[in-house]
């Protein structure tokens, strides 16, 4: 089956094009230090908010740092972000749909009814707040975002999950005496996975997003360790001065987010049965 | 109808009490105290003047004493008093309130007024120039982040052509204004951060009414339509049109919860004197009784936009029997 997906995926565009950026950009984030021509920390007081040249690609922000090496490495916290806060938000969503629809009745009743209520409050609300009442850090932001993005994927996994315990092979598997662990796990997973992929790459994208306005907002990542969303905030104070400390870590943030958008678009092509090819 | 109608209200309750209960929690359960603000600035604070604070406040009791005071004084609508100026919260929310709707109601009129047309011309016209168009566009409104938009069109039009103003609801200059420059003035402060905090929706909801379109245009009712000889005109807009549009309805109700958390992060951007901006300031200054009320309408706000919209839902679709 996944040498099917293979095949479609080499000839999946939006997939593809996707997939060559955000390679693109983790080998950015882990050769940062070899790549970056200035220490995105180092002060030049000298060279305060110098518009793009030459020797400052992307300009200085108000404290004379090279904005283009502070963008690269910006690129470190928003792609952990984006992975750490997603996969949180995978082992927890997964584990609460798979229980929920597979034993149905009262639990499955009570973890929806939770569902609902996370799903109705307004998310950027909740995180603002458990991210101003505990410290503003990376760890932090990571752990809300996953604790906060698990709902919609739980309610996926349970769809998913009623389904696929009415075919024979789960019966089959029960009449063999198997552990339910195992047959949620061995047999019932391996089924949902596909699903779950597509909306956690397109959850990526939308983790990033929200990590850079809550480090736009003074809330995330906190300075001087460069993140997009904190270089905006300079791009902010500086509206009428520096227009390339706006637009510059708003491109990367775009492009990022739009890669794991194609990304995930592509993949519900590949895993989608109705698309027939050999 | 009727018994449905209240059946869903009383459905509400439950969730409005599970959401205020969350928030509750979190906000006991994180470290600080509201006290630190007023007394760990003050060296002079004795350890029993803050003791005083704290049960001046009712905060010396355990979390779900408290909270069941405050919902004790929701039932009579009394959010407390702010613990910053001691003014009512009920009376802040409700200053705010207006500015906020204005702004959603005003970002919901644009995203429909555009998506739906967008939607379905795209869906007639499939694969055409203007569908392509249209894909690469809702890839864009789903990636962009929509503060940098801000930041952008707030350089653009603000600053470089100074068109358009870039904070704020009203001018300086409010008060020497006529009726019609005053209403001008509004308009003109509105202009961005509708624009802005509708975008992603606007995206959202054209995807949206397209993929409902080129379900319905692909039923055999529209081909017997065709086949019968009706002009293309009256296929479109009488068959498809009618039943594309319902389950678009019930996106109204979805765009809620992203609309409000928005107004969170576009009303400080633009210091748009709404209920969003005070929530933010009154999370920051941990002022608990004001992020609780401000919690609580928004909660209550998203969950009678769902209401409406499945009302809504069970109107215009004779299929869904509401029982």
């Amino acid at each position: 089956m996944w040498k099917i997906y293979w095949r479609r995926l080499k000839r999946n565009k939006l997939a593809l094009s996707g997939l060559s950026i955000i390679l693109f950009l983790t080998i950015l984030a882990i050769f940062a230090p070899l790549l970056t021509p200035y220490n995105p920390l180092e002060q030049n007081l000298l060279a305060r908010l110098s518009s793009p040249s030459k020797e400052h690609w992307f300009g200085t922000d108000d404290l004379g740092r090279d904005v283009f090496s502070r963008i690269i490495y910006g690129t470190r916290i928003s792609l952990t972000v984006g992975f750490v806060a997603i996969g949180i938000a995978i082992i927890i969503g997964t584990i609460i749909g798979l229980i929920s629809g597979y034993f149905a009745k009262k639990i499955d009743l009570i973890l929806m009814r939770f569902v609902d209520i996370m799903l109705c409050f307004p998310a950027f609300f909740l995180i603002l707040m458990v991210i101003a009442f505990l410290e503003p850090n990376i760890y932090n932001v990571m752990i809300v975002i996953g604790l906060t993005s698990w709902p919609g994927l739980a309610r996926l996994v349970r769809g998913e999950c009623l389904s696929i315990k009415e075919r024979e092979f789960i019966s089959a598997a029960k009449i063999l005496g198997l552990s339910t662990i195992r047959i949620l796990f061995v047999h019932i997973l391996p089924n949902v996975l596909a699903p779950v992929l597509v909306s956690a790459t397109l959850g990526v994208g939308s983790a990033i997003l929200i990590e850079s306005g809550l480090s736009f907002l003074g809330l995330g990542v906190q300075p001087p360790t460069p993140s997009w969303g904190n270089i905006l905030t300079s791009g902010k104070d500086y509206i009428y001065l520096a227009w390339w400390l706006s637009v510059f870590p708003g491109l990367a943030i775009l492009i990022t987010v739009l890669a794991y958008n194609l990304l995930g678009e592509g993949l519900r092509d590949i895993f989608d049965p109705r698309t027939f090819e050999g | 109808m009727i018994g449905y109608i209240l059946r869903r209200l009383l459905l509400m309750i439950p969730l409005v009490i599970g959401i205020t209960v969350i928030t509750f929690l979190v906000m006991h359960l994180a470290p600080g105290k509201p006290t630190d603000l007023v007394t760990e600035m003050q060296v002079k604070v004795g350890a029993e003047a803050r003791e005083r604070l704290k049960t001046l406040y009712g905060l010396d009791k355990p979390w779900y004493v408290q909270y069941f005071n405050w919902l004790k004084r929701l039932t009579r609508l009394d959010f407390g008093k702010s613990f910053k100026d001691d003014r009512l919260v009920s009376k802040k929310i409700f200053e705010r309130l207006p500015a906020t709707l204005l702004l959603n109601i005003s970002s919901l009129l644009l995203i429909f007024s555009f998506a739906l047309p967008i939607g379905i011309y795209s869906a007639i016209r499939q694969n055409s120039l203007f569908d392509k168009g249209m894909t690469v566009f809702v890839f864009l409104g789903f990636s962009v982040p929509t503060f940098w938009l801000a930041l952008l069109l707030m350089i653009l039009f603000g600053i470089k052509l100074g068109l358009l103003p870039i904070s704020g609801l009203r001018s300086l200059n409010w008060d020497d204004l006529s009726f019609l420059g005053r209403t001008w003035d509004i308009v003109k402060h509105l202009i961005l951060p509708v624009f802005i905090s509708g975008f992603t929706g606007l995206a959202g909801l054209s995807r949206y009414s397209r993929a409902s379109m080129l379900e319905v245009i692909h039923q055999d009712y529209i081909r017997t339509a065709r086949a019968k000889g009706l002009p293309e005109k009256q296929v479109i807009f009488k068959h498809a049109l009618r039943n594309a549009l319902i389950p678009v309805v019930t996106i109204l109700g979805l765009s809620l919860p992203d609309l409000i958390g928005g107004s969170f992060i576009f009303e400080t951007i633009f210091s748009y004197p709404g209920m969003g901006r005070l929530g933010y300031e009154a999370i920051m200054a941990r002022d608990y009784p004001v992020v609780m009320g401000v919690g609580t309408i928004a909660a209550f706000l998203t969950l009678l936009g769902n209401f409406l919209a499945d009302i809504t839902y069970a109107y215009v679709d004779p299929r869904i029997r509401y029982r």
